[in-house]
């Protein structure tokens, strides 16, 4: 008996180490990662200084304008679509490509915008990634026939606002939906920034947001309005279609006394393009 | 000898029923091509005062005047027979680009010509082929030919109707012109007597129907946006025939101008102003009977005219709504193309053997 009282009586002591070891070690432990993490928030700074930081490179846009990259590949995306121009009308010889330079995306770097008289289609091509991109369509009209200045599809363009706005018309135009687009810096690609949708009754609108629900006249001016701007919105948007004109006028065949670098032949855009 | 005759006759009829080439319509100053081409020129948000209307806009108000001597940058934004329906869809146009601060609309086309109107279409192509493709145009278009197919046709023109599209080719040449010092205003050298107008102030009637909404949406877009709308009637020659069988009383129609605005003005519609000219003709300096001021017998002032006519506008306008609304731009560079439209104008003046006024 007295044996196994100092048995019990030595586990208890042993125990009790071993807790108080375990506990020492605990709090040694959050030390480490509480106040250890501190000192080397500290020390931190003095490591990345040390760092090389790799500095952005800047574009600078009127050496890209001039460079051969931006000018032939301007032209060859010019000289293809051309072609294709001329295949679309079968019956029509005339030369029906437009082209402009204008800068949509902000970048100071003119875009390719390209088009055709009748009112078909329009692309635009940008410099991205040190070249110029595949052509991106901004709109196309499924069916041209007969009546080519009734478009069943049409698009709003504003220079220098990163902003376009694709139109598709039914019901004899009383229909409309609004695609609402800016271009991506890192990959030239239209991104969509969302839809809305009008239709025309007879004495009154009804709207639409981009997932078909019905909303009051006053969400769709603001929904219009924060897509644009405040100055684009007042200027352009049309109370009598309650959506917005274009800017750019993507029928003209002919150079406007006011927008230099639009509405170009391909001969005219060869002059213009400062490499050769 | 017969057959020679009836042969000549013939060759005669055909070439007057032929289409007149485009050549016809093209860059006449006074038409409305240009007014409409050089709008597009014009320095963004530099239009402080923009005039709607017919013929008599842009032969009766020289804004090289308004310029020159009170540094009001103003511009003929007018075409020839301007039905009211054609200046809302060229207000609108003009809003996209310029923020103008008053709108001066000369209500002689809503008064003299009424539904009914033989050549209600004849210049429809002078007001058209200066405006740029647009969802507005398309609008204008579809008002303008009151749903008849074979006008649609005609001013929808497809790229497939080569007709059509040869006088809008027959443009090209001009279009890339650098038109920022043309400012609308188109002088005559020519001069005439007519008699001083005695309207009849008493009878009321109104303008067609179609006026009137076309005149309500111009009130209501103006005031919608804060622009001052003052409705004038530049001097010409009262009630002058302008169809067979059809009684002018454009002066019944000003007169029931007058009652519709003041009762809009009662509503509370208070961005309208009317000029009722004819009631106080004599204030406004123009030689109606020395033959001095009108460039022919009917419609439009000439030169000195429309100078004077000028001068009492701008006189009107910075009396009515002050410098603040309507500042002196002269010595700004941004302006500096109204300064170029006075010398071209003063060059033009001389070399018609005129003196400047």
């Amino acid at each position: 008996m007295e044996m196994r009282r100092k048995s019990n009586k030595k586990l208890k002591l042993f125990l009790s180490v071993i807790a108080g070891l375990v506990l020492v070690l605990l709090i040694f432990i959050v030390w480490l990662l509480v106040f250890r993490k501190n000192e080397e928030e500290e020390v931190t700074p003095d490591i990345t200084e040390a760092i090389p930081v790799e500095t952005p490179v800047e574009i600078n846009p009127d050496e890209i304008i001039a460079s051969a990259e931006y000018n032939q590949g301007i032209l060859e995306r010019a000289a293809a679509y051309k072609d294709s121009c001329a295949g679309a009308f079968s019956d029509i010889s005339d030369d029906l490509a437009r082209f402009s330079l204008v800068d949509v995306n902000e970048d100071r770097i003119p875009e390719l915008i390209m088009h055709d008289v009748i009112g078909k289609s329009a692309y635009y091509c940008t410099y991205v990634n040190g070249g110029i991109s595949e052509p991106v369509l901004i709109y196309e009209a499924a069916d041209v026939g007969e009546d080519t200045y009734n478009p069943g599809t049409y698009a709003a363009l504003y220079p220098n606002h990163n902003i376009y706005v694709r139109y598709e018309f039914s019901d004899a135009r009383n229909r409309i939906e609004s695609h609402f687009f800016s271009i991506d810096d890192a990959t030239g690609q239209p991104g969509e920034l969302g839809m809305l949708v009008v239709n025309k009754g007879d004495d009154s609108f009804s709207y639409e947001d981009g997932n078909g629900n019905s909303v009051s006249e006053e969400d769709y001016l603001k929904a219009f309005n924060q897509y644009m701007g405040d100055d684009l919105f007042k200027r352009f948007f049309d109370r009598d279609m309650m959506i917005a004109d274009g800017e750019y006028d993507f029928r003209s065949e002919y150079l406007w006394g006011d927008s230099a670098g639009t509405q170009m032949t391909y001969s005219e855009l060869e002059e213009r393009c400062t490499f050769k | 000898m017969k057959c020679l005759m009836a042969l000549l006759l013939t060759i005669t009829c055909l070439f007057s029923s032929v289409q007149v080439p485009s050549g016809v319509i093209a860059d006449r100053p006074n038409g409305g091509i240009r007014q409409g081409l050089a709008m597009y020129s014009q320095p963004e948000d530099s239009i402080d005062v923009v005039m709607l209307g017919s013929s008599h806009v842009n032969y009766g108000i020289n804004t090289a005047k308004m310029w020159e001597d009170y540094g009001i940058s103003a511009y003929d934004y007018s075409s020839a027979e301007q039905a009211i329906w054609i200046s809302y869809y060229y207000l609108k146009e003009v809003c996209k680009y310029q923020s103008p601060k008053v709108v001066v609309l000369d209500f002689f086309a809503p008064a003299a010509f009424l539904d009914g109107y033989a050549d209600k279409y004849y210049y429809l192509k002078e007001a058209l082929y200066g405006f740029k493709f647009s969802m507005n145009k398309l609008q204008m278009i579809e008002t303008a030919i009151d749903g008849n197919e074979d006008l649609r046709k005609e001013f929808i023109p497809s790229y497939f109707c080569c007709e059509e599209g040869s006088d809008e080719a027959s443009l090209s040449a001009d279009w890339n012109k650098d038109y920022s010092s043309f400012k609308g205003y188109t002088p005559s050298f020519k001069s005439a007597a007519i008699e001083t107008p005695s309207p009849n102030t008493t009878d009321v009637k109104a303008p067609s129907e179609k006026s009137q909404k076309y005149l309500k949406k111009i009130i209501d877009f103006t005031n919608e946006r804060g622009i001052q709308l003052y409705i004038t009637i530049v001097p010409y020659k009262l009630n002058v025939g302008q169809q067979e069988g059809v009684t002018q009383e454009e002066d019944l129609r000003y007169n029931w101008l007058e009652n519709y605005l003041s009762e809009l003005k009662n509503e509370g519609i208070d961005n309208v102003y009317f000029d009722y000219t004819f009631k106080h003709i004599s204030d406004l300096g123009i030689d109606y009977e020395g033959g001095s001021h009108f460039a022919d017998g009917s419609s439009h002032l000439n030169y000195y005219g429309s100078t004077q006519f000028a001068k009492y506008l701008s006189e009107d306008l910075r009396q009515r709504y002050g410098e603040e609304l309507l500042p002196d731009h002269r010595g700004d560079e941004k302006y500096s193309s109204w300064d170029v439209n006075v010398e071209e104008l003063k060059a033009e003046v001389a070399g018609e053997g005129w003196e400047w006024k």
